[in-house]
């Protein structure tokens, strides 16, 4: 799967903002729900902020003049859309089903 | 593995022919964009007794993979214990026989597990969307939108709840125009934005679906929203902080247009939060919610919190969405509360949003021993807080109230008009009420007096005598609030508030006034064209006297005003 964890620092509140509505504008696909990103308070001016992006948002991110650090990646990780059935695996008990009743 | 869009309707046709006797697969009346079908499952045994309506949807967020599994998860284990009259056991949690009985014969449930199919198909897909983000991260529906590149529209942001957050909203509380913090509105106006609301209110298939439900079926008293993934149980508000002192001070009144949305919260957790508030409002806007209702919350929402830490300790967050999570505008647990407010008419809701996982993916590996929050497990923590809040909004109590608004129109000044309002107990069990008061923040001309019963039997109702003596020619409002819950039960509350209007009017003593009479109906309005106007030929000759004149004029009025009556008690003749 082509995604990386990556961690960028950040050393001000307004140097956050600024990351934060980068990432908005780019449509990056994070999400304030369950705090995506994750921001962590390493100390005082200090914090971590955490999220999932592809080699082309990487791309973006250079672009925009932000330094990362990659510090997890997926390609050989499984692709979520593994766990997802791709049959119908009730259909032949549905069937059965109707015909019993 | 995580159910497709096929798969979820199967398990409900399933259901439906497994056990036809209590279970409907429901088709809701709109199609989406990409022409699918939504689905509802109705239990309902066949007992003619008044219920809850309980209505659990999932799937508005396309990414959220789980929720529909929860949903689906939730329904099944519940019927095939009650079919085989046995416990259900989740983890170290045991529901028993006796207690999944009394969810299905009590209560009437719906759920639609996959609200948003487009989106959720879509998610499946491989590849990059229009953005260049994974497929498997889109959240939103599939509308296409007019003038713009980018597909879909956020439907948890589409719902009729201040949904025209840029002239509701403070402008400093949306994301990206303020700081970084707990509390600041997740919500855009533009397509291309996660959080787009749409072109208009109630704009997309997916959120009317929603809402027909809400409005067809009118005993439905409690709404549950399943998404992920914060390990948290949210109430209302979502949008703002509560206060408990003025009920005018609330989304309806826009008077506090551009003020509502910024924290007051101090918040040192989040970075970017200092110790101080960002941008705080403090008093200048915050949400009413009447303390009754926010302790009820409180107790089925925390009840809902330990369910889940029961199965196997996972310890999820209960709170206000504002406080809890983030703010929203237009999102479904505040469209819930707040739809009787905004028409009393509509019967009362109460609303949670479930957030399912503690910072899990959004899609988990869905079964894998390895992996301590794999989908399977985290399904059973969520299915048995659901199961918690099923049993316990069976102790609140069915009620119903009338009228709705109480408008006593022009009263004299000096004089006092009376009303009732009306509590129909149409429970099973006994209910008490434990208050009746007005409540206003400003001097209000209304009384309240002692109900003629505190105690309601199962189909009787009590009258609590309402009155209005204004002392000066404004105009009033307020709220009447009736609490009361069931008798054995010491816990919960329940609160009707009606709306009292009133305006004083000064008149000369010796005016000739309208009389205050009831409207009656057809039959008799006749004969009173028949009769009324031999009375006045009788009195004729003596006009002349000011007295007999005005009782010819107040007669007259009658006739005209027969089919719909007149309180006002300042019309000057």
């Amino acid at each position: 799967m082509d995604a990386y964890k990556i961690l960028l620092k950040v050393t001000s509140k307004k140097e956050l903002n600024n990351l934060l509505n980068f990432l908005l504008k780019n449509y990056f696909p994070i999400d304030p729900c369950s705090n995506y990103p994750q921001i962590r308070e390493v100390e005082k001016n200090l914090a971590e902020v955490v999220f999932l992006a592809s080699s082309r948002d990487l791309k973006k991110l250079e672009e925009g003049g932000y330094t990362y650090e990659i510090v997890k990646d997926y390609s050989d990780e499984v692709d979520p859309r593994e766990y997802v059935s791709k049959t119908n695996r009730f259909k032949a008990q549905l069937e059965k089903l109707k015909k019993s009743r | 593995m995580y159910l497709n869009i096929e798969e979820t309707l199967t398990k409900l046709e399933i259901l439906q022919t497994q056990y036809p006797q209590y279970c409907e697969v429901i088709t809701l009346p709109e199609q989406t964009e990409e022409n699918r079908d939504v689905w509802a499952l109705r239990v309902k045994t066949s007992s003619e007794q008044a219920k809850h309506g309980i209505l659990i949807i999932a799937g508005l967020h396309a990414r959220e993979w789980g929720n529909t599994d929860i949903v689906i998860f939730f329904i099944e284990e519940i019927l095939n214990a009650y079919n085989a009259s046995s416990d259900l056991v989740l983890g170290n949690k045991t529901y028993t026989a006796a207690e999944i009985q009394s969810i299905v014969d009590n209560l009437d449930i719906f759920i639609v597990p996959a609200t948003n199919p487009d989106g959720k198909e879509y998610s499946f897909q491989d590849g990059n969307d229009e953005a260049y983000n994974p497929k498997n991260m889109w959240r939103k529906n599939r509308r296409v939108n007019a003038d713009s590149e980018c597909r879909g529209v956020d439907l948890n942001r589409n719902f009729d709840f201040l949904w025209d957050f840029n002239s509701k909203m403070h402008p400093e509380s949306i994301l990206g125009e303020a700081s970084w913090c707990q509390g600041v509105l997740v919500v855009s106006d533009d397509p291309c934005n996660a959080a787009y609301h749409g072109h208009r209110v109630f704009s997309e298939p997916e959120t009317r679906n929603i809402r027909s439900l809400l409005n067809t079926y009118t005993h439905i008293r409690f709404f549950v929203d399943v998404h992920g993934t914060k390990g948290v149980v949210l109430m209302p508000w979502g949008h703002e902080e509560i206060q408990n002192n003025d009920p005018y001070m609330s989304f309806l009144n826009d008077a506090y247009d551009g003020l509502r949305g910024l924290t007051d919260a101090v918040n040192t957790s989040s970075y970017g939060c200092s110790s101080e508030p960002v941008n705080p409002d403090g008093s200048a806007y915050q949400e009413y919610m009447h303390p009754v209702d926010q302790s009820r919350f409180q107790i089925l929402g925390e009840t809902q919190r330990q369910a889940v830490e029961d199965v196997r300790g996972q310890v999820y967050d209960f709170a206000p969405g504002f406080t809890g999570l983030y703010g929203i505008t237009g999102g479904t647990k505040d469209y819930g509360l707040g739809r009787h407010m905004a028409d009393p008419n509509r019967p009362k809701l109460d609303t949670f949003l479930y957030e399912y996982g503690i910072d899990t993916d959004f899609q988990p590996p869905y079964e894998d021993a390895s992996a301590p929050d794999d989908m399977v497990r985290v399904i059973r923590d969520c299915a048995s807080g659901l199961i918690a809040l099923c049993l316990n909004m069976q102790r609140v109590p069915i009620v119903d109230h009338s009228p709705k608004i109480m408008d006593f129109g022009k009263v004299r000044i000096g004089a006092a008009e009376r009303s009732i309002i009306r509590l129909f107990n149409k429970s099973t069990r006994d209910i008490e009420i434990t208050n009746v008061n007005v409540i206003s923040v400003k001097p209000a001309p209304f009384t309240v007096t002692n109900p003629s019963a505190i105690i309601i039997t199962p189909n009787q109702s009590a009258d609590i005598p309402v009155s209005a003596a204004p002392t000066d020619t404004s105009s009033y409002k307020a709220f009447v609030g009736i609490e009361f819950r069931y008798y054995d039960e010491k816990t919960i509350h329940d609160v009707r508030m009606i709306e009292c209007m009133a305006e004083g009017c000064e008149v000369d003593e010796n005016a000739c006034m309208a009389p205050v009479f009831s409207a009656v109906n057809i039959f008799f309005c006749m004969l009173y064209l028949i009769i009324i106007p031999l009375i006045i030929a009788v009195l004729l000759p003596f006009i002349w006297i000011p007295s007999v004149f005005c009782k010819i004029k107040q007669l007259w009025f009658r006739i005209q005003h027969c089919s719909s009556g007149n309180s006002d008690t300042c019309t000057v003749l």
